[in-house]
């Protein structure tokens, strides 16, 4: 079963075309990267995932549901499509607490208050945001920040979550921290992920298979090994350097 | 208008926002023609006598329609500043634009929708020419009326009576600025980070055409029939006849054969030129000195300029009386009725506009443009002629507009201040409205409203200049 489908997807922004036409398949479970550099196309193509961003024509599928087609029309706004994400400058809401933040998805799925207490207080641990969970998001340090967000993506056990450059306000030690952090819930649990990033090294230690980006084309997909042996053109040789 | 795709929202950012320009006194005169009993033209054509504006309600609701802006301007800037993302997390976690909306966006507003009602109440407070025009007739006293009224009694009792009034004003505004401060400490989160994602619009589908309908119903009844209804009676020779026997010129004869009128006019126009380069030049100094000098103690002296502007006019006013009229002991030397006292008030009431908008041009350019200048050649006063006043100059032009509209048609202060041969636009306008021909005080309104016109169009091109 594929997790994630995209066909033909195009996208124009007035008279420039950002992806001018992309198809890409990924497993239940993948951990897939966007590598590429600022301006790729790539945040965009998570975002028209999302549902944040309407393609210009195209077709998505997440889970074998379409959740947007250009013909017959079909569009399925973010709340529906059960996703979860993690914003590259975390947009924690500053005036709820953090374990209002984080609980704030499963509220929405209306689930029983025990029920939220309970998960809150096991994702919190997961992530080790123990004891913070009252602290206002700017009471925390950018690190724990980024944890709570990645929390607040996980906590109603979505079958996809993006996340959309989210170490890249880190610093190197933190963001070691954060990569270990995220292969560790990638183990425990059975879910396909995305994660944008211009930083090989990142994707090379997460990855299942990489992405590389580049005028909003796929460039060439495979393991961390196909691309590095096996380039299959001048601009993944040149991007990609050990 | 900030963050939704209904129709024409570059129409209702403009035009709907025009009021903040519009004078107050202006609606005031507005309403009377629309809503007085009897002859009222909404009376006539609504075939009744339902409306009066000389009540409470009518008081409440030409405040609220002539200063509607002061709440959606900061609003809207303060939800378009909003980073997107806060509200594109909560959909991804499930919420409904709805629940977006009441659990994200609206809270995370809550200190700037405070903040707009604070600054309304505050404006409420001082305003003088609603409560005068309407408040007076329907014997409403408010506390700048009766300072008004106290010191055209005339004599030190006046003066007296009149000071010990606006001692009640001051308190009052002192609370509110308190408040707004606490409000500042309070919620200093910041809601906008350092990188955005792309400004998406939340898209309302069924509820585009109804968010339309709404606003463009504001714009109607609060901008186009008000203004409407001043521009039609100015050319009326009898109030409220509606037929086009009754359209002529007459009331644009009699302003403009008026000495008044003619001398108010050149009065006004001189002291908002004036007083609006004396701005813009005082601005320029201060802003200088405390954003690139770095002198010490140019931001107690930012401070200082910015002050008098929460300080309501009424009090600005009898300050400056008290200070400049008595001629310290000297009579000859007194300034009363002059107008250099005029000037003064209104340099002193404006200024704060002026360092407000050249400062934050000053932040924003880089020491780095200036120290290449100096790299590649030029001296201190090379740097600030060549490279700073040229970059500085949009802000200057926008600050000397938004210093010189508002003196254009200034009341408050000009009430208490003029003498015979120093009236403004201002005092003849609520004068002609008070006591002898509403009429003619249209066909000034009318004048004046296409002066203002014409500012906030210059103004609007101004704003694309910026290089900064």
């Amino acid at each position: 079963m594929m997790s994630i489908t995209l066909r033909k997807l195009t996208k124009q922004f007035g008279e420039t075309t950002i992806i001018p036409s992309l198809d890409l398949e990924i497993g239940s479970g993948e951990f897939i990267s966007l590598l590429g550099p600022s301006g790729c196309g790539k945040t965009t193509l998570i975002r028209m995932i999302a549902g944040l961003e309407h393609p210009s024509s195209g077709m998505i599928a997440l889970e074998d549901e379409v959740v947007f087609q250009d013909e017959p029309p079909r569009y399925l706004p973010p709340e529906k499509r059960n996703i979860g994400m993690v914003f590259q400058n975390y947009a924690l809401w500053p005036h709820l607490s953090i374990g209002e933040n984080i609980s704030f998805p499963l509220e929405c799925r209306k689930i029983s208050r025990s029920e939220i207490t309970d998960r809150t207080r096991q994702i919190l641990d997961q992530v080790q945001l123990q004891g913070l969970e009252a602290r206002r998001p700017h009471e925390l340090s950018g690190g724990q920040q980024q944890r709570a967000a990645l929390a607040r993506a996980l906590i109603a056990r979505p079958k996809v979550v993006l996340l959309d450059e989210p170490l890249s306000n880190l610093d190197t030690h933190l963001r070691e921290e954060m990569c270990d952090l995220i292969s560790e819930i990638k183990k425990a649990n059975p879910i396909t992920m995305i994660y944008v990033t211009h930083d090989q090294k990142e994707a090379y230690r997460l990855s299942d298979r990489i992405a590389v980006i580049h005028q909003g084309k796929i460039e060439q997909l495979g393991t961390w090994q196909e691309l590095t042996q096996n380039p299959r053109t001048n601009f993944v040789k040149s991007f990609i350097r050990m | 208008m900030a963050r939704t795709d209904v129709y024409a929202t570059r129409f209702f950012n403009t035009w709907l926002l025009f009021p903040f320009f519009v004078p107050s006194y202006l609606f005031a005169i507005a309403w009377v023609v629309l809503a007085l009993p009897q002859v009222g033209l909404l009376n006539q054509w609504l075939g009744g006598n339902l409306l009066n504006v000389y009540s409470f309600f009518g008081l409440v609701w030409v405040t609220c329609n002539a200063f509607l802006p002061m709440i959606i301007t900061p609003l809207t800037q303060s939800f378009k500043k909003m980073d997107p993302s806060l509200e594109e997390a909560a959909r991804i976690c499930g919420a409904s634009p709805l629940k977006t909306f009441l659990r994200i966006s609206l809270p995370c507003q809550w200190s700037s929708v405070l903040g707009a009602a604070l600054i309304f109440v505050f404006i409420t407070l001082s305003s003088f020419g609603i409560p005068a025009i309407i408040g007076n007739p329907a014997k409403l006293f408010v506390l700048t009326t009766q300072i008004y009224t106290f010191s055209k009694m005339g004599g030190i009792r006046g003066v007296e009576q009149g000071f010990i009034v606006s001692l009640w004003l001051i308190l009052f505004a002192w609370i509110l600025a308190s408040l707004g401060r606490k409000l500042k400490q309070h919620h200093s989160v910041a809601l906008t980070t350092g990188k955005f994602s792309r400004q998406s619009l939340v898209a309302l589908g069924k509820w585009k055409l109804p968010a339309f309908l709404f606003l463009a119903g504001l714009f109607t009844v609060f901008v186009l029939l008000p203004l409407g209804a001043l521009v039609i009676s100015s050319f009326f020779k009898v109030a409220g006849q509606i037929s086009w026997s009754n359209v002529s010129l007459f009331n644009y004869h009699y302003v403009f054969k008026l000495q008044e009128s003619r001398s108010a006019l050149l009065n006004s126009l001189s002291l908002a030129v004036l007083g609006a380069l004396t701005c813009c030049g005082l601005g320029l100094l201060i802003s200088y000195s405390s954003y690139q000098l770095k002198t010490s103690g140019a931001g107690l002296l930012e401070k200082i300029a910015c002050l008098p502007f929460s300080i309501p006019g009424t009090i600005l006013a009898l300050a400056c009386v008290v200070s400049f009229g008595s001629g310290w002991g000297n009579p000859s030397l007194s300034l009363f009725g002059t107008p250099f006292l005029l000037w003064i008030a209104y340099v002193g009431k404006d200024l704060a506009i002026a360092v407000q908008n050249i400062g934050p041009a000053f932040q924003q350019i880089d020491k780095n443009l200036e120290e290449a200048g100096r790299v590649f050649g030029l001296g201190p006063l090379g740097v600030f002629d060549r490279i700073l006043f040229p970059l500085i100059f949009p802000a200057l032009k926008s600050a000397f507009l938004l210093c010189a509209l508002p003196m254009l048609s200034e009341l408050t202060m000009s009430v208490l201040l003029f003498g015979p041969g120093t009236e403004t636009l201002g005092t003849l306008i609520f004068q002609l409205q008070d006591y002898s021909n509403p009429l003619a005080a249209c066909a000034l309104a009318t004048l004046l409203i296409l002066f203002l016109g014409l500012g906030t169009l210059l103004l609007k091109g101004f704003s694309k200049e910026s290089h900064l």
